[in-house]
């Protein structure tokens, strides 16, 4: 009895997670150095456990006028450091999203090519600022991205602080509740991104533990001092 | 003891196999993170084994799947296999009366068909439904679990199975070394599937179940499986599968024993931390 649905080669699941990090000029100072300090926290953290590290593949992408890879998809566990991210030009999320449907469709053939087998990519998306491209150049770059009918689409998770708009980071989290979060208006990055990069560790670990368990999920961080923004409900 | 209670390796090793178990703060015999039982009779040998993964082990927490049988008379034998959804809360607690409910049902039941395994479903939903409604109500889904029931029937000359299901929770054929998964899987895409994708107890009613039928070939089993054991299985074509298919072979010949099944079970393998549990049945028809 040969089966048609048993694998043919040796497989291993992994969950992806991609930070997507505005490193736009608003990001200058407090925040960016905020990010630096917090970066080898996260590494520590995820990489350190062994039973988060084996399924959690992370990486790094920073973008400005253009994006960039700044730490390939990785098992945290074998990443020495991690790198220092800089404070560039203007604030793309068009740039992001191209590079994010890139980066993912690539990763996801090397790893299919190294006998991974990968829950749905998860993007961490965080900026302080409003797309400083046209709305329907990234809007457009953002269907691609999401689009369901490309398999790879990742379920992604937008946070907002400084400058941030509420309803253009619910665009980016595909208006699904509890996807998006903002930081109180006037709320200093010093408090904010500490905060924030721990809950995106605390997500990490709880949706790898929830994959363990069999029933895998990108679990929403907590967030005490950011608010969820609200969705409108469909009828 | 091994510092992680760790059976064989079968592919990758996992690392937090390695990790020494903590003591729970509370626990119980019938919560136990190794179970396992089984027997031999004229028309069956059937054996079954529930491991806690690493994940609940290392965090404290309980094996949260469960199994049983039911031989009401010569001839027929039910199998069960449940998996308490961890993000429900009280899931292990629901895939335990899951189980004893589709037992009890079974054990009395007048035939041994499609309607019958069906209403074996059924009544493992009406059981988690009717505990929460309890003196302290609480919400059912707190209970939600995945669960298959087999009822194999061993008559002269011939041996099958229908089946029926809620969840991702599985059964397999196996034959001379060769898995047959009964159920079209669900996998329809190279992305493995998010919790959305499971619709656990108490959920679909009588007519919604996903059902199947196999006939068994002189000498091949029935094995019923949680996704713990299920996703290995596909992903290990070259380690998994033929090693369990060898574990198995002895059980075959009634040489297997419980705990060796609960160790063989236990087996490490680089991201599977799920629990796992495995029921496993060889009808022995006459004639």
């Amino acid at each position: 009895m040969a089966s048609p649905y048993l694998g043919t080669e040796e497989r291993y699941a992994v969950f992806p997670f991609y930070l997507c990090l505005d490193v736009s000029q608003s990001m200058a100072g407090e925040p960016i150095e905020e990010v630096n300090a917090e970066l080898p926290q996260l590494r520590a953290i995820v990489g350190q456990d062994p039973a988060v590290a084996e399924v959690i593949r992370f990486g790094i992408v920073t973008f400005s006028d253009v994006a960039r890879t700044v730490l390939e998809l990785a098992d945290l566990a074998l990443v020495a450091s991690m790198p220092r991210v800089e404070v560039e030009g203007r604030t793309s999320y068009a740039a992001a999203f191209d590079h994010l449907r890139r980066v993912i469709e690539a990763d996801y053939h090397a790893g299919r090519a190294a006998g991974e087998r990968w829950y749905r990519p998860a993007v961490l998306f965080v900026s302080d600022g409003r797309p400083t491209d046209p709305e329907e150049h990234w809007l457009g770059s953002h269907r691609r991205l999401v689009d369901p009918a490309w398999r790879r689409h990742p379920n992604i998770l937008a946070f907002g602080f400084g400058e941030a708009v509420p309803e253009i980071l619910a665009t980016v989290a595909e208006n699904k509740p509890n996807r998006a979060y903002v930081a109180a208006e006037g709320a200093a990055p010093s408090a904010v991104v500490p905060e924030l990069m721990a809950g995106l560790v605390q997500s990490i670990v709880s949706s790898s533990a929830s994959a363990y368990t069999g029933a895998p999920q990108l679990v929403p961080p907590r967030l005490p001092n950011m608010q969820a923004i609200p969705v409108d409900e469909l009828e | 003891m091994t510092p992680g209670w760790g059976g064989p390796v079968w592919g990758e090793p996992s690392p937090a196999m390695d990790a020494p178990v903590p003591v729970r703060a509370r626990a119980a015999a019938a919560a136990a993170n190794y179970r396992a039982d089984g027997g031999q009779s004229a028309d069956f040998i059937v054996l079954g084994a529930s491991v806690a993964g690493t994940a609940h082990r290392l965090a404290g927490g309980r094996c949260e799947d469960a199994y049983g049988w039911a031989k009401p008379v010569p001839g027929r034998l039910g199998l069960i296999v449940a998996d308490g959804v961890s993000t429900a809360g009280r899931g292990g607690e629901g895939a335990d009366l899951a189980v004893e409910a589709a037992s009890r049902y079974l054990s009395r039941c007048e035939g041994w068909g499609l309607a019958e395994c069906r209403e074996a479903v059924a009544r493992a939903g009406d059981r988690l439904t009717a505990v929460a409604a309890g003196p302290v109500p609480f919400p059912v889904g707190e209970l939600a679990t995945t669960l298959v029931v087999a009822l194999v029937a061993s008559e002269v000359g011939r041996a099958g199975a229908v089946l029926a299901r809620v969840g991702d929770s599985t059964a397999f054929a196996l034959d001379g070394g060769a898995w047959q998964e009964i159920f079209v899987a669900q996998e329809t895409d190279d992305l493995r599937h998010m919790a959305t994708d499971v619709l656990p107890l108490p959920g679909p009613g009588r007519e919604e179940l996903e059902t199947a039928a196999i006939e068994l070939p002189r000498g091949a089993a029935i094995v019923l499986v949680t996704d713990g054991m299920a996703n290995p299985l596909r992903d290990g074509p070259t380690t998994v599968a033929p090693e369990l298919a060898e574990v198995l072979r002895a059980g075959a010949a009634g040489q297997l024993s419980p705990l060796a099944l609960a160790a063989a079970a236990d087996f490490s393998r680089r991201g599977c931390q799920d629990d796992r549990t495995i029921v496993v049945a060889w009808p022995r028809p006459a004639g």
